[in-house]
């Protein structure tokens, strides 16, 4: 077969993969919460609730798609497309399994780390674009919060990552998880561990981190006047966005496919990063069952004033262990 | 292409590391100092820093050059006496720095300044077009902070038309730079000097547009206008600093470019342009400052005129031309220092005593004073008991030697029209006037009468005693 | 060869959109396009790194800020229009200048003569996004580090440079301490507050 045939196809898988794990995520979510609240969740539709998701997917279309009459219509429509597009295209260099000449990812490029930050950069966008486009008050407070939230804590982020880099000596995701088959990152880089989890959280703008929507305060923030299946955009797009968080804390913190302690050798790699992710996903839900939402002026203190000098003394701590024991 | 980077490299750019760290010193004495840092500590700290760079570099200055840094900055005396001056040119103005920036910015005024320096001394030494363009920018920088740092609106005004205009002309110059390495394939100025490239036409556009960003800087006519507004909103001392800082370490990028940078050949008609520039400049700037009622803008056509002479003595390409150049530039340097020390003198806490109206009967409240600010605008004018004359003796002969004897006698013109401005100013000083605006709050200002009076000592000295270094002749290789 | 002349008519086409544009966020989303495109020209052009820096750096912080700004000022959909738009009466000389200038540049890409670049001997070409070639993370790191290492040094003093110009110009003007002490003073008041409000 030729290469983009192969690529095309795997896209395709992955694309159906990505979006059925969303359904079921927003499901488990809602399962997850309800346990932790006792309260049983959705189960009206199917057995213990199995087709809730294709029943909230029908709702979405076939609700009305509302443009407000001060919206500016074009910015308004592309800015869903702006944020799914970035959350999907990730997945392009993610890989998934051992690498074997690239069967479990779409491409392996030795910048993939890189890569991921500049399309994480660009998911802003969606949220900017589609809040200031709404024309209403509401949209755009939370799209302005959006934005000084997501660079604030992009910076923490950024700078968590390279204690993982200098540790493992390349940019490819494939080569850094071959770096963790002995050690995972997690244990020699924990502080950098708990500043990505920290600004992943915020990033993704969920709970405790989602002044973004506040809906107390901005009714639904940026996506207050969007309707129909255009909301089901952004809807998809922070699930995906969550499931990519998960799966580079996967990648650069728990060891990837590796399993721990090299245990159990005839399971997959694959199984074992599946596992992983889905943690980080409970670990999600968990936070959004537990912790209220935090005041806007201390999440920008915390982010500017903690996590950051946090994560450049982690970097300088890591710099000069690396130049002085070599990696 | 890696090289190794040894500590023979590092000691190149000791002075300026040296400056770059006095810096980041005052912060830090600023921060950890329970009630913010004095005036006087922090002026004295910067000046020593510069001082302490000053001799290490000059340390260097019989050595044999070196190339550092695979070519980016190179240690020769070319270098090293442009660095002095700059360095001068900042312990001049820091020492200047007074009400209205206020206590709190004095700290941070300070560590621009001295970061300012290090861009200046950085394009002193550079080697190729990124470090060029680098110190420049450090340099611009530093100066748009500085310009705006006075709380008033022209100060605000100043630095945001710096920073407009500033950024256009290093556009035009980048462009150059990008059109330069593409002729040669290196941003070194090592590798422009190919003489395969003479008939390059990139070589020329890029050349040309390279040469716009350097008038822009250099404030020649065309590109002048910014000049007597910024220096008008800007404070003393940063007006001060910008006077002859910028125009040094431009100064310098161009000699290296026209001395060591072209494909033989190319030089006389590649620069052409510059001189007719140079030529509209020496009649432009002084006939602007007849005009002028205030002491900075004054300042600034008179500077415009001044890089046009300055430019006379480097036409031609000559070593003695340089020579005579740097010598001016030296010159130049003291009598601006002077004046606006005598300037300072005259502020109070809230105003600048710049403007010309403060002059009046100035020659009867303050006798000494008075002589001095008369002394510095002859030597400006470049009337015979001053350096300013010998100076311009010089480029006659270097530049009637060279085969530019039109841009001589363009000078004489130039001079010859200054004088009246100059006289204007003197004259206002002398004049018996009954209405004296009476000017307030004379702040002591002894470290400013301190820089006046070495001034005045410096171009005495530099009159009877015209030492012109030898060792200049720029190197990129 | 396709690609180039594609990602050329994106480039040049959002790049009269951007200037051309009725309102300033149309004039952002335009750039946000251009800079895409330039990322993916600079792929083809083997430059992975510079690629990659482009888009995070460009997009993901300088034009964000430019958007947040313009939001904040222009919180309705408000045009640029201060003034009776100007682009038609340049249109002719900008045309000329700009045929002129092509022209030129054509012109001297064609004479540019066979200077043989002086020292670009190091890495190979190699496809696009595999270690150790032209342009990849590793090429581009050494050679910030060796070749380039003083401008490196120098950006990053020009960065502190900025970040304490503005500081200080755009600070907080009142003394710092009484700052501080106002604040405990808001705090207790605030605590009074909620206090009175309880007992009652």
């Amino acid at each position: 077969m030729p290469d983009w045939l192969i690529i095309l196809i795997k896209s395709a898988i992955l694309l159906l993969v990505v979006v059925t794990t969303f359904a079921y995520a927003m499901l488990a979510e809602r399962k997850v919460l309800g346990w932790m609240q006792l309260r049983p969740g959705p189960n009206r539709v199917g057995p213990w609730g199995l087709m809730q998701p294709a029943a909230d997917a029908a709702k979405l279309i076939l609700k009305e798609d509302l443009t407000p009459r001060t919206a500016d219509p074009l910015i308004y429509r592309l800015a869903p497309f702006i944020s799914l597009l970035t959350a999907f295209s990730v997945y392009a260099v993610i890989p998934f399994g051992a690498s074997n000449a690239g069967v479990w990812a779409i491409g392996t490029p030795n910048a993939g780390i890189l890569f991921l930050l500049a399309i994480t950069s660009i998911g802003v966008y969606g949220i900017t674009l589609g809040g200031w486009a709404s024309g209403s008050k509401y949209p755009l407070l939370g799209s302005v919060r959006a934005t000084a939230q997501m660079i604030s804590y992009e910076l923490g982020m950024s700078l968590s990552f390279i204690g993982v880099l200098l540790l493992a000596g390349t940019t490819s995701l494939d080569g850094i998880v071959s770096a963790q088959e002995k050690w995972w990152f997690i244990i020699p880089q924990f502080v950098g561990f708990i500043v990505y989890i920290i600004t992943a959280v915020a990033e993704t703008n969920r709970v405790p981190f989602d002044l973004v929507e506040a809906e107390t305060e901005l009714v639904a923030g940026f996506h207050t006047e969007y309707s129909g299946l255009r909301f089901g955009l952004f809807f998809i797009a922070e699930y995906v966005n969550m499931l990519t968080v998960s799966c580079i804390a996967s990648l650069l913190f728990l060891g990837g496919w590796n399993a721990p302690f090299g245990i159990l050798p005839m399971v997959p790699g694959v199984v074992w990063f599946i596992l992983k992710v889905a943690f980080f996903m409970f670990f999600y839900m968990w936070l959004r069952a537990t912790l209220p939402r935090f005041r806007y002026d201390r999440l920008m203190a915390f982010g500017w004033k903690v996590l950051l000098p946090l994560a450049t003394l982690n970097l300088v701590v890591t710099a000069i262990i690396v130049a002085f024991l070599g990696h | 292409m890696t090289i190794n980077v040894t500590n023979a490299d590092w000691n190149a750019v000791a002075p300026i590391i040296i400056v770059a760290i006095t810096g980041l010193l005052v912060l830090l004495l600023d921060l950890l100092s329970p009630k913010n840092i004095s005036r006087y500590a922090a002026i004295l700290l910067g000046a020593a820093g510069m001082i302490v760079a000053g001799v290490v570099a000059s340390l260097a200055y019989w050595s044999p050059a070196y190339v550092a840094f695979g070519g980016a900055f190179i240690q020769s005396g070319f270098g090293i006496v442009f660095q002095l001056i700059i360095l001068i040119a900042g312990i001049g103005s820091l020492i200047l720095v007074r009400p209205p920036v206020q206590n709190e910015r004095i700290a941070g005024a300070t560590a621009l300044m001295l970061w300012g320096t290090c861009g200046a001394m950085l394009m002193a030494g550079a080697g190729n077009l990124m470090v060029v363009f680098l110190g420049l920018e450090l340099l611009s920088l530093a100066l748009y902070c500085l310009c705006g740092l006075a709380d008033r609106p022209s100060s605000r005004e100043s630095a945001l038309k710096y920073l407009i205009l500033s950024s256009t002309a290093s556009g035009f110059m980048l462009y150059g730079m990008a059109l330069l390495f593409g002729a040669s394939g290196s941003v070194a100025f090592a590798d422009l000097a190919n003489p395969a490239l003479a008939s390059s036409a990139l070589l020329w556009v890029g050349g040309g547009l390279f040469l716009v960003g350097i008038a822009f800087k250099l404030s020649l006519v065309p590109f002048h206008a910014w000049s007597p507004d910024v220096y008008e909103g800007a404070p003393l001392p940063v007006t001060a600093f910008m006077s002859v800082a910028t125009k040094a370490g431009t100064l310098a990028v161009f000699a290296r470019f026209m001395y060591a940078a072209l494909p033989a050949g190319t030089a006389d008609r590649l620069l052409l342009p510059i001189w007719i520039v140079a030529a509209i400049s020496m009649i432009a700037g002084n006939v602007g400052m007849l005009a002028q009622h205030d002491l900075k803008r004054l300042i600034a056509y008179s500077g415009i005129a001044q890089v046009g002479y300055i430019l006379t003595a480097l036409a031609g390409g000559t070593h003695l031309g340089l020579r005579y150049a740097i010598y001016y530039l030296a010159a130049y340097t003291f009598m601006n220092l002077g004046a606006f020390a005598i300037a300072t003198t005259m502020s109070g806490d809230r105003e600048e005593g710049s403007h010309l109206a403060n002059y009046r009967g100035y020659g009867r409240r303050n006798p000494v004073g008075a002589a001095l600010m008369t002394f510095f605008l002859l030597a400006m004018a470049g009337l015979p008991p001053t350096a300013g004359f010998l100076g311009k003796i010089l480029i006659l002969s270097s530049s009637v030697g060279a085969g530019y004897a039109w841009l001589g006698v363009v000078l004489i013109i130039g001079t010859a029209i200054s004088l009246y401005a100059y006289a204007k100013v003197v004259r206002a000083m002398y004049q018996r006037d009954e209405h004296v605006h009476a000017f307030e709050g004379h702040a002591p200002a002894p470290l400013a009468w301190a820089s006046a009076a070495i001034c005045f000592v410096v171009i005495i000295v530099m009159t009877f005693y015209p030492y012109t270094p030898s060792n200049v002749l720029p190197i990129v290789k | 060869m396709i690609a180039f002349w594609i990602l050329a008519v994106i480039m040049l086409g959002s790049a009269i959109w951007c200037i051309s544009a009725s309102k300033p966020v149309y004039s952002v989303v335009a750039l946000l396009l251009h800079f895409a495109a330039l990322a993916a020209m600079y792929l083809t052009l083997n430059a992975e790194f510079l690629a990659v820096i482009q888009l995070i750096v460009y997009s993901g912080a300088i034009l964000i800020l430019f958007l947040f700004v313009i939001a904040l000022l222009s919180s309705g959909v408000a045009s640029f229009s201060v003034g009776p738009n100007r682009l038609p009466r340049i249109a002719i000389p900008a045309i000329v200048l700009i045929a002129l200038a092509l022209g030129f540049f054509t012109y001297a890409m064609g004479h540019a003569g066979a200077v043989v670049p002086a020292a670009q001997a190091g890495s190979p070409l190699g496809p696009v996004g595999t270690a150790d070639v032209f342009g990849s993370v590793n090429d581009f790191g050494k050679a910030l580090f060796t070749s380039y290492l003083l401008p490196f040094e120098i950006t990053a003093l020009l960065l502190m440079v900025a970040v304490i110009g503005v500081i200080l110009l755009a600070g907080d003007h009142a003394p710092y301490v009484a700052t501080r002490k106002h604040a405990a003073e808001v705090r207790r008041e605030m605590r009074e507050a909620i206090l009175r409000e309880g007992r009652q």
